[in-house]
């Protein structure tokens, strides 16, 4: 039988395993806030990128693909976009990012920022488009790129409370050489 | 043996599991495409799945939304009073210009009044009005939306007009139980019966993702001028006629852009408008009273 403690451990251990996936939802409805100085309107940094980034390069064992989907689902239900497009977008965000996890370990900072600076290009490239397709008519092009923009100078304030997360409440996962 | 077993299933295992990791992006990826094309061909279902989530999540929004909004009024509060000076001669003019209106407005209050009087016309229907914190805008870059905290149990529908103090903002795309989505008029998919309020020009103002809408369907020879005033039509049944909407702010090659009267990037509170159509009733015979809707 088990004990009471080991117990609370299995809840503990599984509580600190799905933060991950939590914070991503709450930074997704972070995203729908009517926040922002005048002259931004509507455009928001779009969080779940960072999210879905992050925790694939140090941990992604627990960014699993199925809660990656439904962070997307999530986001584009309350944003009013087309089901679907930012699923796509953020995974495959996560795609590229998990094919690249070896370059990333032991990596500093500067050099991962980098790599999401590039990642988001491709992908939110990736979501004009599919946004465009869907609408049949080229979008304007501006508040995308803003939203990128946005997003790229926004990695390390969010990622720095991630950052402790790893350290003090999860461990950052070894990568096995092949 | 038992090791040996455990070894071959380990080296089946191990491929099978990334093979269906591999697989797993492709089928989560393909049923994103699936649910884009279904919810382009039938909007009905995604709208379910939407309000759904929205409903769902509409007392977090509500929470967090609060904080927010205190935070924006603050920063509100501070710019307001660095400009203090400039602010109140600016209200002294406009008090001086409004009171010469609100005469005007008086003098055709009772002037309509006495002529509906005279015509026996009673105009029965009669809007009214349910106000809505906005719980959220979209944060998309491709979709201009607004979420309010009202629903259906709040007696919204879809169609309604959603109104600021300065003018119409958008209309009421999807209604869920305890929130409800607001298509700003700037949206793409955004279209909207109005007239030119001076020259009764009719035209759809027609949403593109900017920060302007234009005005599309417009007769070659309009004559419209920077600076006219766009409103409602009414035509359709659906928006209430004569809400102020936005001003012709440019015409460039035959292009008419009309900047939105309400700020579309700084609206924390709406109110969405319930109204029934028009039914004009001419009465049996003529009552020579001036009492607008006191008639049998």
């Amino acid at each position: 039988m088990r004990t009471a403690p080991d117990l609370w451990h299995h809840i503990e251990s599984g509580l600190r395993a799905s933060l991950p996936v939590t914070l991503a939802l709450l930074l997704t409805l972070v995203c729908t806030l009517p926040v922002g100085p005048p002259g931004l309107g509507q455009i928001m940094p779009a969080l779940p990128m960072i999210c879905v980034f992050y925790w694939t390069v140090y941990r992604r064992d627990l960014m699993p693909l199925v809660a990656t989907f439904v962070i997307g689902i999530a986001h584009d239900s309350l944003s009013g976009a087309p089901l679907g497009g930012s699923a796509i977008v953020l995974l495959t965000l996560q795609g590229l990012a998990a094919r690249h996890r070896r370059f990333f370990h032991d990596k500093n900072i500067a050099v991962v920022w980098a790599s999401f600076v590039a990642l988001v290009a491709v992908v939110q490239s990736l979501g004009w488009l599919i946004a465009s397709f869907y609408h049949l008519q080229a979008l304007p092009l501006m508040p995308a790129i803003f939203q990128a923009l946005l997003t790229m100078a926004l990695y390390p304030v969010i990622t720095l409370p991630f950052g402790v997360i790893l350290r003090e409440l999860l461990q950052p996962l070894p990568v096995v050489p092949r | 043996m038992a090791r040996r077993t455990r070894g071959s299933l380990m080296r089946v295992a191990v491929p099978v599991k990334a093979l269906a990791h591999r697989f797993g992006l492709f089928l989560l990826l393909l049923s994103a495409m699936a649910l884009m094309i279904v919810s382009r061909v039938d909007p009905d279902t995604a709208v379910d799945l939407r309000n759904g989530v929205i409903d769902t999540t509409e007392p977090i929004l509500d929470a967090l939304s609060r904080p927010v909004e205190s935070g924006n009024r603050i920063v509100a509060e501070i710019d307001s009073m660095l400009a203090l000076r400039e602010k109140n001669a600016e209200l002294r003019l406009a008090i001086d210009r409004l009171k010469r209106w609100e005469l005007v407005a008086r003098r055709m209050e009772a002037e309509n009044a006495a002529l509906r009087g005279l015509l026996n016309l009673r105009v029965k229907s009669k809007p009214s009005f349910v106000t809505a914190r906005v719980i959220g805008d979209s944060g998309s870059a491709y979709v201009r939306t607004l979420l309010a905290n009202v629903g259906a149990v709040d007696g919204i529908v879809q169609g309604q007009a959603a109104i600021t103090g300065e003018g119409m903002v958008g209309r009421v795309v999807e209604v869920g139980r305890r929130a409800s989505r607001v298509l700003l008029v700037t949206d793409l998919n955004s279209r909207i019966p109005v007239v030119i309020e001076s020259t009764r020009q009719r035209a759809i103002l027609t949403g593109d993702n900017t920060d302007t809408a234009h005005l599309a369907f417009l007769p070659r020879d309009a004559q419209i001028t920077v600076g006219a005033r766009v409103i409602t039509s009414g035509h359709g049944g659906v928006l209430m006629p004569g809400l102020p909407v936005g001003v012709v702010s440019s015409i460039t090659d035959g292009v008419v852009r009309v900047q939105p009267l309400a700020d579309l990037g700084r609206i924390e509170y709406v109110r969405l408008v319930a109204w029934e159509g028009p039914r004009f009733e001419v009465l049996p015979e003529p009552a020579i009273t001036n009492e607008a809707e006191g008639a049998p």
